[in-house]
């Protein structure tokens, strides 16, 4: 695990690519995103489903001919 | 000058002589050597980084400052996993992959110090479902924590 304290001021590339508007705002993989102090298990949560393999999508609907 | 006064400096002293286990590294990059700054770069802020940095380093025996440059030590900086700076690497008895990029001025100096004081113990006070569900992480993961000094 890399973990990474970014002053958002001092590198707003950074802050726009991951439309930081409040702090703190956790960024997980690029992906997932945590804004705020939230309860760790909800933390956890969200770094779970960052670290987890994308799920394969089933189809919305099947389209009968 | 002195960003900390003598009563926090004081504070900040006993938390680290009471706290510290392991010794730390304030591994820090700047964004260039000496006075030349190359164009887009914020070299007063990496100033205040630097001198931060070098006052913390002061209060504490087990904590050790290494001034490095992203310009002429781009090795190094590619071994620590840096890309941008002002960076500061935490490293203990093990590199627990911990960077602040940034000067730590404001809040973020309260930050700098529980981070060098959880990589000094080398464990946080997470709780133990929340390490199992770590441990057991198909893969790496990487948190870029937004922050701001106000």
């Amino acid at each position: 695990m890399r973990t990474d304290i970014v002053e958002a001021n001092e590198f707003p590339d950074l802050a726009q690519r991951y439309n930081v508007y409040a702090v703190p705002k956790t960024v997980i993989n690029g992906t997932e995103e945590v804004v705020g102090a939230v309860p760790e298990p909800t933390f956890v949560q969200a770094v779970a489903s960052a670290a987890a393999p994308p799920a394969a999508h089933p189809p919305d609907r099947i389209l009968l001919p | 000058m002195a960003f900390l006064n003598e009563q926090d400096a004081g504070f900040v002293r006993k938390r680290l002589a009471a706290e510290m286990v392991h010794d730390v590294r304030l591994v820090f990059f700047a964004p260039s050597t000496g006075g030349l700054a190359l164009p887009g770069e914020d070299w007063e802020m990496a100033e205040y980084t630097r001198q931060i940095l070098k006052e913390l380093s002061g209060l504490s025996e087990r904590l050790i400052m290494e001034e490095h440059s992203m310009v002429s030590e781009p090795g190094l900086a590619k071994e620590y996993g840096v890309d941008r700076a002002p960076a500061i690497a935490i490293v203990g008895a093990e590199d627990h992959g911990v960077r602040f990029y940034g000067m730590p001025g404001g809040y973020e100096f309260v930050t700098l110090l529980e981070l060098i004081l959880d990589v000094s113990k080398g464990r946080t006070p997470l709780s133990p479902d929340t390490l199992e569900a770590l441990a057991n992480l198909p893969s790496d993961v990487h948190l870029q924590v937004f922050v701001t000094p106000t």
